[in-house]
């Protein structure tokens, strides 16, 4: 069996073993790797699109926010059942996704990067002045919520196909394509690569399960406001985390987002101002000496070690 | 109603020579090194908490600590781009910018930590004085800011032009490589150039105490109005700053009036959505695009 699939293999037997946890009895670890698989699938999305193609997305909570209304805006005005909502909630993501991604992927870098940080902003702010809809900065309370279980099985398996997808991505065609515009978008047009349209796919999709994973987060929530969904710490977690682990790898954002997310169980809720400045500090300090992430910079060393005489 | 909406486009235009000039720093760091500097509003922030302090603390006259805040910020901006900055320049893009939202980070919590989220006024003898007229008010002081802010990027754009250094800036910005071989030394003019840009952007933020309260959180508003004023007047080009910065202040203003400042928000991004559709390279046409 070849190398690749292997892989792919473990990747699934790891999935399925945690899948099973859940029946050797309830305890604080569901809770804690409940809130892991959801910032797994976040940093995942967010690699799938940023790590690959190099276009910095940095409003990405527009669309855990837009998620979340949608899905929650429909519980409440229609009664719907829950789950029928989060696909919904993708679709809204996905197509604001379409229309800020159409005109932003065709320029430079720097636009789409400008773009989506002043989205999720005007979108936030959106949210608390169109209280007709919204309910505004009074919040919106969630009518409907699963099961403990049900979160940590729905984000386990949202994470999984987030990082099968991307596992696809690296080992197809579509790979090569995203690698190729990051490292020279010219040269990847000129060999025929329709670089707008590849862009803008990878981008919608991302999107669309950011917005779904921002729905169940926010009927799991049971009540929030405008700032706690479209909060940029979220676009900033998905960022450092993909950026720990290894922008444009596989395994970066599960490795960065685990990481990340058990010294924030430690550190994050009592110095909330602290920490944030030496997450700054650590993103400075990544560029500078570990540019390619944890799992990048390794898969690096072990290339030049194990590279083939000639 | 009339004379609101007067008055309001006033309010906008004087406001819009602060965001002209610290925007125009932030174009002249993007057009120089491709750099989008997400700490930009934090730097302005700074500028605003030295002006502060100096009048809290020494009793000086706010517009006495504009050198202070000019020096302070230049030597700040100079070594950021020195020891961080620099090292990412040659690299993709992307690394620039999330290597300055670091920073933003940085800089923005250290401030919150150091002076809690209070806002905080400047307050002096003079600062309700103004010219009325016609049943409009002008105050003085937001006036005196616009004159300097336009006095500031004259001055910057004949620099650019008519300077040695200036040239040099230039000649770096359209070609590292050939401004290497002709003696130019790119590292310092890329510090140089930061430092340049941090620095109006600390004169800008000693002078928007006029217009509101100082707070460790108000620089990333900022950040983002800077990146709609360099679209509108095109990345890169000074001058389109002016223009840009003009336009941004008055549409914040008038909508603010009109609606409510969450509105105004929405509405400065719909605006930048449709230049980024339509008209990418800002209203000159003369932006970097490609």
């Amino acid at each position: 069996m070849p190398v690749k699939r292997t892989g792919f293999f473990i990747g699934l037997l790891v999935a399925v073993l945690f899948a099973l946890l859940p029946f050797a009895g309830e305890s604080y670890y569901i809770q804690l790797l409940t809130v892991i698989f959801y910032w797994i699938g976040l940093a995942a999305c967010w690699n799938l699109m940023c790590g690959y193609t190099g276009y910095i997305d940095f409003g990405s909570a527009a669309y855990t926010g837009i998620g979340a209304y949608v899905a929650g805006i429909i519980m409440v005005r229609s009664g719907l059942p829950l789950l029928t909502t989060i696909p919904l909630a993708g679709l809204g993501a996905g197509v604001i996704a379409l229309a800020v991604g159409w005109p932003t992927l065709r320029l430079r870098g720097a636009y789409f990067a400008i773009a989506t940080f002043a989205l999720a902003e005007a979108l936030m702010q959106v949210a608390e002045e169109w209280t007709g809809l919204t309910e505004g900065g009074i919040g919106i309370t969630i009518p409907q919520r699963l099961e403990e279980f049900d979160y940590y099985w729905l984000y386990l398996f949202l994470a999984a196909l987030v990082v099968a997808i991307t596992w696809w991505v690296e080992h197809h065609k579509h790979g090569y394509a995203l690698k190729a515009i990051h490292e020279d978008e010219h040269a990847a047009a000129q060999v025929g690569i329709n670089t707008h349209t590849i862009k803008l796919k990878t981008y919608v999709t991302s999107a669309f399960f950011i917005g779904m994973l921002g729905a169940l987060e926010g009927s799991r929530l049971g009540y929030f406001k405008p700032d706690d969904v479209f909060d940029v710490h979220i676009t900033i977690k998905m960022v450092i985390m993909s950026l720990l682990g290894g922008m444009g790898t596989v395994l970066g954002p599960v490795i960065g987002a685990t990481f990340l997310q058990l010294i924030e169980d430690y550190l994050g809720a009592q110095f909330l101002n602290f920490y944030l400045v030496i997450i700054g500090a650590i993103i400075v300090c990544v560029i500078i000496f570990l540019p390619r992430g944890i799992v990048g910079s390794t898969i690096e060393r072990l290339r030049l070690k194990f590279r083939r005489q000639p | 109603m009339s004379m609101l909406i007067i008055q309001s486009l006033i309010n906008g235009i004087l406001m819009g020579g602060i965001y002209a000039l610290y925007s125009a720093g932030f174009s002249l760091i993007f057009g120089v090194m491709g750099v989008v500097n997400i700490a930009h509003g934090d730097l302005l922030m700074l500028g605003a908490f030295i002006t502060f302090w100096m009048f809290i603390g020494l009793g000086l006259d706010p517009f006495l600590t504009l050198p202070f805040s000019v020096a302070g910020l230049f030597v700040l901006g100079y070594l950021m781009q020195r020891l961080a900055i620099n090292r990412v320049v040659g690299a993709p893009p992307i690394m620039s910018y999330i290597l300055t939202f670091g920073m933003h980070l940085m800089i923005s919590n250290l401030a919150l930590v150091a002076w809690t989220a209070d806002p905080r006024a400047v307050t002096t003898a003079y600062s309700g004085a103004n010219l009325a007229f016609l049943g409009l008010t002008l105050p003085w002081i937001k006036l005196i800011t616009f004159l300097i802010s336009l006095g500031v990027i004259g001055l910057l754009y004949w620099l650019l032009n008519h300077s040695q250094t200036g040239r040099a800036i230039q000649a770096t910005a359209q070609d590292r490589e050939m401004a290497r071989l002709t003696g130019i030394k790119v590292d310092r003019i890329y510090a140089l150039t930061f430092g340049l840009g941090a620095a109006i952007t600390g004169l800008a933020g000693s002078m928007v105490v006029a217009f509101q309260d100082v707070e460790p959180g108000m620089g990333l508003p900022y950040t983002i109005i800077a990146f709609c004023v360099v679209v509108l007047g095109g990345m890169g080009y000074i001058p389109g700053a002016l223009i840009g910065g003009l336009i941004l202040g008055i549409v914040g203003s008038v909508s603010t009036m009109l609606f409510t400042s969450g509105w105004s928000i929405a509405i400065t991004f719909f605006l930048l959505y449709l230049m980024l559709l339509f008209r990418p390279a800002g209203i000159t046409g003369k932006g970097i695009v490609e």
